[in-house]
């Protein structure tokens, strides 16, 4: 999808994030669209395009349900069943695009963590084969599977792994927003019991409560807004729905296919991107991404990693945020928000010099795929 | 008593469409539906071949060989059923006959299971007429 920065992401809204008993999804999505709106300068009834993104394991992010509870009626609303939020951002700039809306809404809220709904002991493969009867919970399952095929294949170790963790930390410490921000080396990962070998505990998100809410408009209307607009150069997804009927599925060689387009329809190569997203619900998810998208070539990621690239500092700024591995779960909608505040220079401590392109890049489990690029100013 | 968290999920043998899967591996064969139509395997079994569309086929035994293509090793048990099992092997295998599926490999260290291992199908029974499939090595050639 072309965008060509014909839409832009004019404000963002983050609740506090971690434990936040009593909430529900919907209330903590609305309260970041209140952040959001008070960001953009606009009340809720310029509003006229609204997603929500379904929650897991709660009953939270029906379009219709947060429309009434906040009292709108957009003449869009529309509800997408999974996050990593560049799903719904193509969804925005769809209807942006085709005049369904002008002024769109996407909000994620969820109280995983203290309304204990989401805990991850769900089987992790039952749709392409039964795995619950074996043990095969938790996503630490497939990621492990995964990640031992890729030792097995180019020899990466449980070290080279380590450094993704350890450099979400890094930049973690310098994200105030971040959950975890306490030192965490390679020597404390290395020390870290095993939850599915080879995987670690800090391999794995934590979960935790919040709500991220986004405005999206048209390049046009952007300039109205107070805050410097962050433009979407373009927009890629592929699935791969047919999961074990794939072969090396658990690999995703299928993300390549979002690679080519994101970067074909945004004109740009990977050396144009200052700043790299990973959705990160395992390291593995870096791991396989690094290589997908090219920043070094299949089988490769292991040495990567370990000549310090993606640590602050490093060549490669990625997870500026520290991920859900350090920052908070909210699904990579944070790694949206980080993008953006990035792109604008309200990095902070942790603000990249000179970052005008982003790259954010997602999955939705072992099915779907999808990448976002974006830059603070249209091409011209 | 235990939550319904606690406990193992088992395959629900009132469904028609995937118990003949289980039902077969009790009488120690590893089937699969077989596309009447275009031959494919089915895996997970379904009412409509994923191929051709097709709603006709017939259960077929098929070779119980295969390599493991990649495995974990479960070193916490995420529900209370699989605590007396840790540490466990989970593997995903392919089978020389296609379909690739989820099962444990048992009959030998976790140490010593790797990527690439040839192993053969073995049925542990759960229930009056119906066995999981797990995998053993294979006997050398």
């Amino acid at each position: 999808m072309k965008l060509g920065g014909s839409v832009a992401i004019v404000a963002v809204g983050v609740t506090g994030q971690g434990k936040l008993p009593g909430r529900d999804g919907d209330d903590l999505a609305i309260e970041a669209l209140g952040y959001a709106l008070d960001e953009a300068q606009i009340g809720k009834e310029q509003i006229d395009g609204l997603l929500t993104c379904k929650a897991a394991g709660t009953d939270a992010g029906i379009d219709t349900a947060v429309g009434r509870k906040a009292g709108m009626n957009p003449a869009f609303s529309a509800t997408l069943d999974y996050g990593t939020c560049n799903f719904t951002l193509h969804l925005a700039a769809m209807a942006i695009a085709m005049g369904m809306a002008t002024t769109v809404a996407c909000l994620y809220g969820t109280n995983q963590k203290t309304g204990r709904r989401f805990t991850f002991t769900q089987a992790a493969g039952d749709e392409g084969s039964p795995g619950g009867p074996y043990g095969f919970q938790h996503v630490a399952g497939p990621a492990a599977l995964a990640f031992k095929r890729h030792q097995s294949l180019y020899g990466t170790t449980e070290e080279q792994l380590g450094h993704v963790a350890v450099a979400s930390r890094g930049w973690a410490k310098m994200n105030p927003q971040a959950i975890f921000r306490e030192d965490f080396t390679l020597e404390d990962y290395l020390a870290s019991p095993y939850l599915v070998r080879p995987l670690r505990r800090p391999d794995v998100t934590m979960i935790s409560d919040g709500g991220v809410a986004l405005i999206v408009t048209s390049a046009e209307r952007a300039a109205e807004f107070p805050k410097d607009a962050v433009y979407l150069l373009s927009g890629a997804q592929q699935t791969g729905l047919r999961l074990y009927q794939n072969d090396d599925q658990l690999m995703r060689p299928w993300i390549g296919a979002v690679a080519e387009r994101v970067y074909a329809d945004a004109g740009i190569t990977q050396s144009d991107v200052d700043l790299l997203y990973i959705q990160d619900p395992t390291s593995v998810w870096v791991l396989q991404m690094l290589e997908w998208y090219g920043f070094c070539g299949i089988g490769e990621a292991g040495p990567f990693l370990e000549s310090g690239a993606i640590a602050p500092g490093g060549a490669l700024p990625l997870n500026t945020n520290g991920g859900q591995l350090s920052e908070a779960y909210m699904w990579g909608w944070l790694h949206i928000v980080e993008a953006v505040r990035q792109l604008r220079g309200e990095g902070g401590e942790r603000q990249v010099a000179d970052a005008k392109v982003a790259l954010y890049c997602s999955t939705k489990g072992f099915e779907k795929a999808a990448a976002t690029a974006l830059a603070s100013e249209v091409p011209g | 008593m235990a939550s319904q968290v606690d406990q193992r999920p088992l395959p629900d043998l009132e469904d028609p469409v995937s118990s003949p899967f289980w039902r077969e591996a009790a009488e120690g064969r590893l089937s699969f539906q077989q596309c009447a139509t275009c031959g494919y395997l089915r895996w997970p079994p379904a009412a409509l071949c994923p191929e051709c569309w097709s709603r006709d086929a017939t259960w077929t035994p098929v070779s119980p060989e295969g390599a493991v293509w990649s495995f974990g090793v479960y070193e916490r048990a995420f529900i209370a059923a699989f605590e007396a099992a840790v540490p466990y092997v989970v593997a995903l295998v392919e089978l020389d006959a296609g379909p690739r599926l989820i099962a444990n490999v048992v009959d030998i260290a976790p140490s010593e299971v790797a990527v690439g291992m040839r192993v053969t199908a073995v049925f542990e029974p759960f229930a009056e007429g119906a066995a999981l499939v797990n995998f053993r090595p294979a006997e050398a050639a």
